[in-house]
């Protein structure tokens, strides 16, 4: 070799070459590739998408089960009702039934039953206030053999003893 | 308006006629970029391609704060480099790799071996460390200065500088010997 190099000589010479049309085919190679990588992704985000809209409407079920009988727009208003009337934040079965009726159909029924057991009870005691003086009239009519006969027969009652 | 300035208004408005006019504008550049730094045409095939794709797939990203050259010559870098990393681990050292390119570049298909002189030249390259053959071809052959070749290297003007004076001197000393 010569005693200094000379770059120059050399300039910018490589032995590199590639076969014929390579770049022309490689084009369309690349072309292909990106597009397929493009559709490939949009894919990979759609299923992202979905699985993250599954997993919101999974935790909703979890977190905001059907069996909730107050409407979530009822709640902050009850809560509210609570603070200015001085209870506790504690909302109780008493108390929901003293508020106006909301439109959620349950909350009517279980007001509609509540109404008929007062309706009933009232009724139960008033019966029972009657048949009390007639029973004791019926008592007092009686006579002391006929009593007897009857707390005899009430020592072999099994329901009474 | 520059070359680069032109292809990234195009792509601004059509991406995929804007990534043909990169293509017509960077596929022969790059490629002998990734050539000279891995020697055998499959491979630089390869990884031209993952470095056309990955051009391609980042264009929505590119915001036009460096020059697109500069983007470009940088993802060939990296892709030419994780090639060569990957090549490392299966052959154990740098130093085997460095031997095996060199291997490669004296028995290899698409080199012309009847230009001994630039055969001799690239086997003298090979020698270096990865780093400063990048420095070396991106300077030597691909021209760029060293304020470019700083933002795709990501090291300092000053640093550059030096190397590759440096380079060149181990280059001269490296082909009178032999």
């Amino acid at each position: 070799m010569e005693k200094d190099f000379d770059f120059d000589k050399i300039g910018k010479n490589t032995p590199y070459f590639t076969p014929e049309g390579f770049f022309d085919d490689m084009q369309k190679k690349i072309l292909r590739t990106a597009e397929r990588d493009i559709r490939k992704r949009r894919k990979m985000k759609i299923v992202f998408i979905a699985l993250l809209a599954s997993a919101a409407v999974f935790a909703g079920l979890i977190f905001f089960p059907f069996g909730n009988d107050i409407a979530p727009s009822q709640q902050p208003q009850l809560a509210k009702t609570d603070t200015t009337l001085g209870k506790t934040s504690t909302v109780r079965a008493t108390d929901v039934t003293t508020y106006p009726p909301t439109k959620n159909p349950r909350m009517i029924v279980n007001d509609e039953a509540h109404i008929n057991y007062n309706k009933k009870n009232s009724t139960a005691a008033a019966v029972q206030s009657d048949d009390n003086s007639t029973n004791e009239e019926w008592i007092e009519q009686l006579s002391d053999e006929d009593l007897k006969s009857l707390t005899s027969m009430a020592d072999n009652d099994e329901f009474l003893n | 308006m520059t070359k680069d300035e032109t292809i990234y208004r195009v792509i601004k408005s059509d991406r995929e006629g804007g990534f043909r006019i990169l293509l017509d504008a960077y596929q022969k550049p790059v490629y002998y970029f990734i050539r000279r730094m891995v020697v055998v045409h499959e491979d630089a095939q390869d990884v031209m391609q993952e470095v056309f794709v990955k051009i391609f797939l980042g264009l929505n990203k590119f915001r036009g704060d460096s020059a697109l050259s500069t983007w470009i010559y940088r993802i060939a870098m990296n892709e030419s480099l994780r090639f060569l990393n990957k090549k490392e681990i299966k052959v154990v050292s740098a130093d085997n790799v460095h031997d095996e390119l060199i291997d490669n570049l004296k028995a290899s298909d698409y080199i012309d071996y009847d230009n001994k002189m630039a055969v001799k030249f690239q086997e003298v390259i090979l020698r270096l460390s990865d780093k400063q053959r990048v420095i070396f071809n991106l300077r030597y052959y691909d021209e760029m200065d060293y304020q470019q070749i700083s933002k795709v290297t990501d090291t300092k003007v000053a640093t550059l500088k030096v190397t590759y004076h440096y380079i060149k001197e181990k280059i001269k000393k490296y082909m009178v010997e032999e």
